[in-house]
């Protein structure tokens, strides 16, 4: 019944970015039909769309979801339910996973197919000026950014009782992490990594698991949080 | 039907109910082996706790001014009241003498004030 | 299976210095009909948030269906119905899909009772909750907690936003309902007349501290207002006499047991006793929570909950 009331909350936005997804590439395609652009830049457009488009959607989807269950004003109704509220977070927190991932996933194949059909290859700039700034690692990386970016959000939204106020809350705290990395990058040349870099010396898939397992353990803490906390 | 209870009065609800029943039976309202309406549907009518009027049931019970039969319900008992007479004597005395205060506070004389208690008397069924 | 529905010990709530609730011991048998009556910031909402685990007491416990509320909050929610005094619900859900959203947590859901109710209570089904009217939103809160197949309903201020009519209703089906599947119901109101009607047993909280807990018609059978005329009358306040108010050479006395008694031994110290009232429910509370300075903590009504009535 909870996973009924996440989804129907959350449905017209979830078509919206659907179509958000889908377009892009079509679009961008038509448009420069009669050129070699897309030869070139194709499956850079498609990597930057890609990015653009599951961040954007990871953020809305974490401010979206958390915002309705966690305000005072139908913490009395849900909570007295039995059920616990670790339940609740979780569940939310799974449906608008879900729908980034098919969000992630409808981007990934409209993208593939549209360039497959002007026999581009989706992830990797191959072509006569490759800078090789194109590769499937890009996309894992950026979808492991949106994760983490989505679970933190999700976690703030849920700790600050507001979605606008996480959503805030989470992109401040990534200015921050980003410009104390720079800082002490430049003055002390120590390096801090951001999300979905590499941790110092560890390989590059354990560092994407590190960062992973860091996000899930954001929306643990949000469960303890509200566990705990007095309506 | 017959019954009206005024729950912000000082007299329990249960007493007002017992009260009532005993007057419905003495003006003839009520006859001898007559149903009386079901716990459930008098505290429905009256919008009161369905507990309260099973207690009320339950005293005139233990008084035998009715009976209830398993399966079938409440009547109004045919038979005589089981209390002592003394007992019986002994709960009318304060109305007694409250007629008696009033009455002399009202300058009535005692054969004033006896007249007046037959002419109630014989209003009711029981008496005609 | 304990006797009691809800029982608490020593339950308190501190927020800093302002003490909500105080050393609480509430006693609420099962199958009754509860009415917590207290002024406004008096702890009724508080205790009930505790009862349910949406606050954390600070010292003290309580046991709701004989299941302790700290740890067992799953099992009791499971078996208890609450509407709280917060009348707010998901804004853009009808009636009818809140049913369906409540519906799936309870097996012991009632169908039946959803169509009677809705009916009965004449609520729009299929508007959404925001636009309904404040009547309209209580009735929805009040379908859903008689549609739970509950055995404990907690009611916090239920009748509030009704018009008399619909309150009206809505008690009848609460006592038909109660008696009917035995559960008990524990309600908090600011319409005394409401609780006079349908409430067994009462309980007056005032500043966080409980002022009386008995069966209501105790209560109307042993309190009573003595006005007394002298030269001398006692003035002095006990566990018998809660208040005394003197003009003159007359007093009124607020006694809450053995009134013929209190009221034999003025006479015989040479007073007149001109009245012995008995009092409705909604003056003996106004006496309760008037009372200068405030009754102290302690059950003022403990000495009646041993005599006729045993929880």
């Amino acid at each position: 019944m909870y996973l009924w009331k996440c989804w129907r909350d959350t449905r017209w936005f979830f078509v919206v970015f659907l179509a958000i997804a889908a377009l892009p590439m079509p679009m961008a395609a038509f448009a420069s039909h009669f050129g070699t652009v897309i030869r070139d830049a194709g499956p850079m457009a498609f990597q930057n769309t890609f990015m653009m488009v599951v961040t954007a959607v990871a953020y809305a989807l974490a401010t979206i979801c958390a915002i309705q269950e966690f305000t005072d004003k139908t913490a009395h109704f849900l909570f007295t339910k039995p059920r616990s509220r670790g339940y609740f977070v979780w569940t939310s927190w799974i449906v608008g996973f879900t729908e980034l991932l098919i969000v992630a996933a409808v981007n990934l194949f409209v993208g593939w197919r549209v360039l497959a059909h002007y026999g581009v290859s989706a992830f990797s700039d191959g072509g006569p000026q490759s800078w090789n700034l194109v590769s499937p690692q890009s996309f894992i990386e950026a979808a492991i950014y949106a994760c983490f970016a989505y679970a933190l959000t999700f976690a703030l939204a849920a700790i600050l009782r507001s979605g606008l106020k996480g959503l805030g809350a989470s992109l401040g705290l990534l200015a921050g992490m980003v410009g104390a990395s720079v800082a002490l990058q430049m003055r002390w040349k120590i390096h801090l990594p951001v999300p979905p870099q590499q941790i110092g010396h560890l390989p590059l898939a354990l560092s994407e698991c590190a960062w992973v397992m860091l996000a899930l353990l954001f929306v643990l803490a949000a469960q303890l949080v509200v566990e705990r906390a007095e309506t | 039907m017959l019954f009206h209870v005024n729950p912000s009065s000082g007299v329990p609800i249960y007493l007002q109910i017992e009260a009532q029943i005993k007057n419905a039976i003495a003006a003839g309202a009520l006859k001898r082996e007559q149903a009386l309406p079901s716990v459930r549907k008098l505290a429905g009518d009256l919008r009161i706790n369905p507990n309260t009027v099973a207690r009320a049931y339950q005293n005139l019970e233990r008084e035998g001014v009715i009976s209830t039969v398993p399966g079938e319900g409440t009547f109004v008992a045919g038979g005589r009241p089981r209390l002592l007479k003394s007992e019986r004597v002994r709960r009318l005395q304060p109305y007694a003498r409250q007629i008696a205060v009033e009455g002399t506070q009202l300058g009535l004389t005692e054969a004033e004030i006896l007249n007046l208690v037959q002419e109630e008397l014989s209003k009711l069924e029981v008496y005609r | 299976m304990t006797r009691l529905a809800i029982s608490t010990e020593r339950l308190t709530k501190a927020y800093g210095h302002i003490n909500a609730v105080q050393q609480l011991n509430l006693h609420v048998p099962r199958g009754a009909i509860y009415g917590f009556l207290g002024r406004n910031g008096a702890g009724k909402t508080t205790t009930i948030k505790m009862l349910l685990g949406l606050v954390r007491p600070t010292s003290g416990s309580a046991r709701v269906l004989g299941m302790d509320t700290s740890t067992d909050r799953i099992a009791i929610f499971q078996r208890t119905a609450f509407v709280s005094e917060k009348k707010t619900l998901y804004p853009l859900l009808t009636p009818k899909e809140l049913v369906h959203f409540s519906r799936g947590f309870y097996p012991t859901w009632d169908d039946a009772a959803v169509e009677k109710y809705s009916q009965l209570l004449e609520i729009p089904m299929t508007q959404r909750f925001d636009k309904l009217s404040n009547g309209n939103q209580t009735k929805v809160f009040l379908l859903l907690a008689l549609a739970q197949g509950a055995d404990l309903l907690i009611l916090d201020e239920p009748t509030t936003a009704l018009d008399p009519l619909t309150a009206d209703e809505f008690l009848r089906v609460l006592a038909d309902s109660a008696i009917e599947r035995g559960c008990t119901v524990f309600f908090s109101s600011h319409q005394i007349e409401e609780v006079e009607r349908i409430a067994e047993f009462v309980c007056v909280m005032d500043r966080g501290r409980l002022l009386l807990e008995s069966r209501l018609d105790d209560i109307k059978g042993e309190f009573r207002l003595i006005i007394a005329v002298g030269n001398s009358l006692p003035r002095q306040t006990s566990s018998q006499v809660l208040s005394v108010v003197a003009d003159g050479d007359c007093c009124r006395y607020f006694v809450t047991q053995d009134a013929e008694g209190f009221a034999a031994e003025l006479a015989r110290e040479g007073a007149t006793v001109t009245q012995v009232a008995s009092l409705g429910l909604r003056e003996i509370f106004l006496h309760l929570v008037r009372k200068e300075p405030p009754c102290i903590s302690g059950n003022a009504g403990a000495t009646l909950v041993g005599s006729s009535s045993s929880f």
